[in-house]
């Protein structure tokens, strides 16, 4: 028996890249927990598991699939833990150290942006909110993809302790961000940190 | 015939055949009208050499060779149907704002081959339901078209170290891949951006897009059912 092997060009293996292990369950309207982060949702997503890059403490889900919408569900990062895996010890991925400013957070969460090879990464639009009755940060970002696909997103940070809890969303710029972007900031408006 | 033997030849004939498997939309007329024009993106297509590692090697050669081939196969099937069609070199169309539609269609149809056709799919999403987005408006009016055909293939073939190893592997017991080609097909609906029809075809030895006589099974399997 010829074993065939499903052989996929660059935009594929990111997508196997960023599949989880775990098997797809339905987050139908309503509350989800990860850890120590909740937030409520609107619609039925996709929970997709732990992708397999990410560490430990992050999920993502998703509507249409990770290269069309994703969003990263982040439960306290504590000082010294990463969102991306390294690849090698000789190339470490950004590191969460507690009482960074403002905007070396965003440089965290940019600079972790690259390591999930994202390129032409900008951050702006910087605004405080609050995140139950927390102090949190969000902004809005723009990136592209190796294959010179536009990505719009939001990031919500907040910290409790000496750890961060991140909302990360990430879609095409053409179409897809909008298409969800009312149900993301809705999202984010719910969200809930422990501690 | 003895029940092993069956077994075997029943597995035979099917790594022979090309297999496909084709989604449509909900909803989708049984044909658009007859005289609907259709703007055919030249095929996306890449081929390589699988080597003993299990490294691919892409060859420019066949590539070049199968693109042609499978860009001639598709237009004649067009022909065959009365339609008119006018080609796009993504090549010369990938800036601005067409640039992000087309590379947009390439990640819609890795999610479709990832999560479209196989098993359960998403469980957020409900019948087959994939789009481009109001974006495509822009490809209709640039090629006055009402729908757009888009063609993309990935292809290894076995150097000869490669299959030294998977017969040596195979005394042992073990299985490695040999490489292969496989294809799929979109048809966008470019006043929607809905992408109305898809179909994955794996080829069978004899449809080798190097060759156009290879090109022309995989796109007669590939094809078939397309709603033109």
């Amino acid at each position: 028996m010829i074993v065939r092997t499903l052989r996929t060009a660059a935009a594929m293996a990111a997508v196997i890249s960023l599949s989880a292990c775990a098997a797809m369950e339905a987050v139908p309207a309503g509350p989800y927990v990860s850890g120590g982060h909740q937030i409520t949702v609107g619609r039925t997503w996709t929970d997709m598991g732990r992708p397999l890059d990410a560490s430990s403490g992050v999920r993502m889900l998703s509507i249409d699939g990770p290269q069309l919408n994703r969003l990263l569900v982040i439960d306290g990062l504590a000082p010294g833990e990463f969102i991306i895996r390294p690849a090698s010890r000789e190339r470490p991925t950004p590191t969460w150290t507690a009482g960074l400013t403002p905007t070396e957070q965003v440089e965290f969460l940019a600079d972790s942006l690259a390591a999930m090879q994202y390129h032409r990464i900008e951050t702006n639009n910087l605004r405080p909110v609050k995140v139950g009755e927390r102090s949190g940060l969000r902004f809005d970002i723009g990136a592209r993809t190796v294959d010179g696909l536009n990505i719009y997103g939001i990031a919500q940070l907040v910290g409790a302790g000496d750890r961060l809890y991140i909302l990360l969303y990430l879609a095409p710029a053409e179409h897809y961000f909008d298409a969800t972007r009312a149900e993301v900031e809705s999202i984010m408006a719910s969200a809930r940190v422990a501690g | 015939m003895t029940r092993p033997v069956a077994l075997a030849a029943a597995c035979l004939m099917l790594a022979a055949c090309t297999t496909t498997n084709v989604r449509s939309a909900a909803g989708l007329p049984s044909a658009p009208q007859r005289n609907a024009q259709v703007v055919i993106a030249q095929p996306d297509i890449e081929l390589s050499v699988l080597t003993a590692s299990g490294l691919l090697e892409p060859r420019a050669d066949w590539t070049t060779s199968a693109t042609t081939n499978m860009q001639a196969a598709v237009e004649a099937t067009l022909k065959d149907r009365s339609h008119g069609f006018t080609v796009l070199d993504p090549a010369t169309a990938m800036e601005g704002r067409e640039g992000q539609v087309l590379r947009l269609k390439s990640a819609v149809g890795a999610s479709i081959l990832a999560y479209g056709l196989y098993g359960a799919g998403l469980p957020s999403k409900t019948g087959f339901d994939w789009t481009l987005g109001e974006g495509a408006r822009l490809l209709a009016v640039k090629y006055s078209s009402d729908y757009a055909l888009f063609v993309h293939g990935r292809g290894s073939f076995s150097s000869g170290g490669r299959v030294a190893m998977v017969i040596g592997a195979a005394a042992l017991g073990v299985s490695l891949p040999m490489g292969g080609q496989e294809a799929y097909a979109s048809l966008v609906e470019l006043k929607t951006g809905k992408v109305v029809w898809f179909n994955q075809a794996v080829a069978g030895p004899t449809a080798d897009m190097r060759s156009p006589e290879g090109a022309k099974l995989l796109t007669e399997a590939l094809l078939k059912d397309l709603p033109l």
